[in-house]
């Protein structure tokens, strides 16, 4: 099947920057090389490989997203879902047998929902809490926060691709499991990239306004507002003074980033601002032709964030529970508006006609991903070197197979700082004892140079949770059915050792 | 904070779908009002959490302080997710985390700069060079608004601090006003509900209880005589607190929040054009949609007023519009009149709730069965396993099936059956309605669909020959009463209920039971109650 892929991604993401401004034009090299901070880029989309189930069907494993069933260097041809990466597929390692097996542990309200416990299991590694918060800090707020460097540096910042304020952004939590740094903006990606850039603006600005120079007094209001918070918990309950000092912390957080002024940013800091969002993408409700417009800006406002040093943590998610792209099918797209999630669930034989259909989307992700490293590796960095040698980024998905809410089989792809990589990169690996979320993610920690063995719980499923787990004792078929493979029992331990990187 | 939030299901959506098709872990019938050892006899106030208020509650706010001269920022951080009760409004939904506070502090940044630019229509005192003493006549009337009482010496004080820093710094006055404003909108006196400790039940104070009824009925802040009645302790007495109450739900700006507890409660979010096929439903312009919507807003207001329980789902007269009306098959109308619609009885037939309880291209029996055991009746179903789709896609169906023959294939797996053999029927009752809520002689393939059935509740048996006679079986139902008493506790308090409520539950079943199911009269049994003019900490 031939797939249309957006005309600014395409030009973007095979060209080389061939239609939008050129970031490195932008950006002179400097003239001594400085230490450059390492950065984290994460993208995560819905739905894991979107089709297949990974079980064999007639000698054919239904599956097409593993560029290979065996560890080894990648091929021109990797996959048909990750086919867009073979022209940076010497600066990507692809992983397999990774499960989220934190999954397995989910109880409580709805821990039977296919999606809703791999969200909130995925990016911490852990078990919900009794009260249904995240169990901890996700993945990319924990290496921000190792990174930022400085308490003016937000940990990490979660940009939304596309309609916002849906289930996968439950995945993410700052310290504690608490709510993540958002910017989703009910779908505007105009209001989004304001955001994104609000603290840096105010150095663009040349005559000063009201907004201007209350911006410069940020310090000035936030002290008195800290202030009110403070003289009023004393005369709360104990559960309503928590609420109000989990609202200091995060006053304390913001006065420390915003409240002395406008940042020092980087002289090849370049800030966005919403109008370079098309005006199609100036809503609030979800539709394709906004997702086509806004998708390549954002790919761009997550580079120059980094650049502007505004994070070192930033993820770009997929969240959407309706992404039909409509721009991917110029003969007329084969769903309806909201049927995409049972097109899914109909794609588990990769050979019938809903798995064609639900092809070009995991094609176009990939594609999302290519863009996204070129655009990294265009840029210098203050250290001479280029941006994706100091940036780490890592793709992964809520679930494994999604049509049929598999929580094992992850699909994992690793790309730039290449110095983490000894084995070096254009690699395909497969675990061969098979890897955990928490394996993956304590990589992670120390490709940052970090010793983390472990990341999110640690011990075996049955030490951890003492409750829903399965013995599989009806055969491996209802397990897989279920959910729960062969594999994965009770005395599953929760990390099975390094990934051979 | 993440926290209660569950997989928000978009109404229509195909997880909705899958929610409701696959197999739910069925606990049985409803569960009992909890039954605590608690004298009745001793008021006693409900535990009721803080919170920040949610978007609409601040854009109201914003609205009323200003008397709508000044714009509401949309920066305002909105809830995230659908809580354990379905209302918009739990505690957990409104968090803050890493990112509240600064889109708290950049809503609050645009109402500063709004304010400054509109101080001339606000505050006749007000130019560059004005005096402190117009920044407290600003205090004096917009403050007491947004803390909803007169503030304190020590809160006005803090509030000048900021105006006299920045006037001290070298800005003008409208600067001043404009980091002034800035302060007083990210206080907690102002995007927060809080009230004073209460360890033990205490009666609110009057500011405290005015906040709580605007916050309640209005989804906003007191007006002005609602302060002015707080202030001179009227609240304090059964006649003047009943004055409020009759005023309050009189008034315009309780037509929000009336609309609000029965979308919420119904899961019926507003329809879009986009929601729907467009191919099959051309009709389906936003303008229709929007007759959709304030028919469904317009019939909760009245409902809530001046209806019945039995009226709201038994009902087949609705609010309709020209447009409206010739979707319903009714006789024309030129504007918004009561018109009488056959075959629609109550909320469950309005075209709101049927399209938000269908897919994109068809109604759902599943959806709107869940609609009818789980909403309205609040018979306990659980989640559908992990697995529901596989099964599901498993399942021997004729070609072109219709929803009863659906609804047998899934009755024929044992495990599937436990739930759907309840589930199913009702929603089967209203498989002549299609995606937006018409309905249709036949389906698309010619059939004349099947609607009787028969309603599974505590093991008894009703046999219904089509959504009339349904919802009247509904309507006659113990458990009718039970639930809507829980759903309006739940919308008041912003929680699901406890052991220790089991005297409100009671009592709002009672009052719904003896003033001939009267709507209003359970609202305003539950307002008066101890229950709501006392409070006690969580």
């Amino acid at each position: 099947m031939s797939v249309r892929i957006g005309r600014r991604l395409f030009l973007e993401g095979t060209g080389g920057l061939l239609a939008m401004p050129l970031l490195e034009s932008l950006w002179s090299r400097p003239a001594h090389a400085a230490v450059a901070p390492r950065r984290f880029l994460l993208m995560t989309h819905r739905h894991g490989r979107l089709v297949g189930t990974g079980r064999m069907k007639n000698g054919v494993r239904q599956d097409i997203w593993a560029p290979s069933n065996t560890s080894g260097p990648l091929t021109e041809t990797m996959s048909p879902f990750l086919a867009p990466l073979a022209p940076i597929r010497q600066e990507v390692v692809t992983i397999d047998a990774v499960d989220n097996l934190v999954r397995h542990l989910a109880t409580g309200v709805k821990a039977n929902d296919g999606h809703l416990f791999p969200t909130f299991t995925y990016l911490t590694a852990r078990n919900r809490t009794a009260d249904g918060k995240l169990g901890g800090p996700s993945i990319d707020y924990v290496v921000g926060e190792r990174l930022r460097g400085s308490a003016a540096r937000p940990a990490s910042i979660v940009l939304c691709g596309n309609t916002g304020n849906s289930v996968l952004i439950q995945g993410f939590g700052g310290a504690n499991g608490t709510a993540p740094n958002v910017l989703d903006s009910g779908g505007n990606a105009a209001m989004a990239i304001s955001k994104l850039f609000a603290g840096v603006q105010p150095t663009m600005m040349t005559t000063p306004t009201v907004r201007s120079r209350l911006q410069e007094r940020r310090g000035l209001v936030l002290d008195g507002v800290e202030k009110d918070y403070q003289a009023i918990r004393s005369q709360l309950g104990t559960a309503d003074r928590a609420r109000i000092d989990q609202h200091l912390t995060f006053l304390a957080d913001t006065k420390a980033r915003l409240g002395s002024g406008p940042p020092a940013i980087p002289g090849d800091c370049r800030p966005m601002n919403g109008t370079e969002i098309p005006a199609v993408a100036r809503q609030y409700s979800y539709s394709s032709a906004h997702d086509d417009a806004a998708i390549p800006v954002l790919i761009d406002a997550v580079v120059r964030a980094l650049v502007c040093d505004i994070t070192r943590s930033m993820v770009l998610t997929f969240p959407s529970d309706v992404p039909t792209f409509d721009f991917l099918y110029p003969g007329g797209s084969p769903f309806l508006s909201d049927v995409w999630h049972t097109q899914i669930h109909m794609s588990g034989d990769s050979t019938v006609r809903q798995a064609n259909n639900v092809k070009p989307t995991g094609i176009w992700y990939a594609q999302v991903f290519t863009s996204l490293v070129q655009k990294l590796a265009a840029v210098t960095d203050v250290d001479g070197n280029r941006l994706l040698d100091n940036t780490l980024v890592l793709w992964v998905s809520d679930l494994g197979y999604g049509p049929n809410h598999y929580c094992h089989d992850i699909p994992v792809v690793m790309a730039g700082l290449k110095s983490a990589f000894p084995k070096g990169q254009g690699r395909h690996v497969v675990a061969p004892n098979r890897a955990s979320l928490g394996d993956l993610y304590a990589q992670v920690l120390r490709m940052f140079g970090g010793t983390d063995t472990t990341f999110g719980a640690t011990g075996t499923l049955a030490s951890v949770a003492g409750v829903r787990t399965q013995t599989c004792d009806n055969g491996i078929a209802w397990c897989a059915d279920h959910g729960y493979p062969g594999f994965i029992t009770p005395d599953t331990p929760l990390h099975l050792g390094p990934l051979d990187l | 904070m993440v926290g209660q939030v569950t997989y928000r299901v978009r109404p229509g959506s195909a997880l909705g779908a899958l929610a409701a098709a696959a197999m739910f872990a069925c606990t049985g019938e409803i569960k009992p009002a909890p039954n605590g050892p608690l004298d009745c006899s001793v008021p006693r106030g409900a535990a009721v959490s803080g919170r920040r208020i949610t978007g609409p509650e601040y854009r109201s706010a914003v609205r009323a302080v200003f008397e709508g001269k000044v714009a509401p920022s949309d920066t305002y951080p909105e809830s995230r997710g659908v809580g354990a009760t379905g209302f918009s409004t739990e505690p957990l939904l409104t968090d803050v985390g890493a990112s509240t506070v600064d889109d708290l502090m950049l809503a609050a940044e645009d109402l500063g700069v709004a304010v400054a630019n509109a101080l001339p229509q606000l505050l006749p005192c007000a130019n560059a060079t004005a005096a402190e003493s117009c920044a407290q006549t600003f205090l004096d009337k917009y403050g007491r608004r947004a803390y909803r009482r007169q503030l304190t010496g020590e809160e006005r004080t803090a509030l000048l601090s900021t105006y006299r820093a920045v006037r001290t710094a070298g800005g003008d006055f409208i600067d001043a006003m404009a980091a002034l404003t800035t302060h007083l909108a990210q206080t907690p006196q102002f995007i927060y509900r809080l009230e004073g400790a209460a360890p033990r039940s205490r009666a609110l104070t009057d500011d405290e209880l005015a906040s709580r009824l605007a916050m309640v009925l209005w989804g906003s802040i007191p007006d002005d005589a609602l302060l002015d009645a707080a202030a001179q302790g009227e609240l304090k007495t059964a006649a003047g607190l009943s004055a409020q109450l009759d005023r309050m739900l009189a008034a315009p700006a309780a037509d929000p929040t009336l609309a609000r507890f029965l979308r919420e409660w119904l899961q019926t979010e507003r329809l879009n054009a986009s929601d729907k096929d467009r191919a099959l439903y051309p009709q389906l312009d936003a303008a229709l949609a929007s007759s959709i919507n304030e028919s469904f807003d317009r019939l909760a207001a009245s409902q809530v007023r001046d209806g019945t329980l039995a009226g709201l789902l038994t009902s087949t007269r609705l609010p309709a519009d020209a447009k409206l009306a010739a979707l319903l098959g009714a006789a024309p109308v030129t504007s918004w009149t009561q018109v009488e619609a056959p075959g629609r009885p109550g909320v469950a037939g309005h075209p709101a709730v049927l399209a938000a309880q269908a897919h994109a291209q068809k109604g759902s029996f599943i959806l709107r069965g869940r609609l009818v055991m789980s909403a309205l009746l609040c018979q306990s179903m659980g989640a559908p396993p992990a697995n529901a789709m596989t099964v599901f896609a498993g399942l021997p169906l004729p070609a072109d099936p219709t929803g009863r023959e659906v609804s047998e294939s899934i009755n024929q797996n044992s495990a599937c059956a436990s739930c759907h053999r309840r589930l199913n029927p009702p929603g089967l009752a209203f498989e002549r309605y299609d995606a937006i809520g018409q309905l249709q002689p036949t389906d698309r393939s010619g059939r004349t669909l099947d609607v009787a059935g028969q309603l599974l509740v505590h093991g008894q048996s009703y046999d219904f020959d089509g959504p009339s006679t349904l919802m009247n079986v509904v309507a006659g139902q113990d458990d009718a009463r039970v639930c809507f008493a829980r759903q309006l506790f739940r919308f008041t308090f912003s929680r699901l209920e406890g052991e220790g409520d089991s005297c409100t539950l009671t009592a709002l079943e009672q009052a719904v039971a003896q003033n001939d199911g009267s709507l209003r009269a359970a609202l305003t049994t539950l307002l008066t109650s101890g229950s709501f003019t006392q409070r006690v900490d969580p």
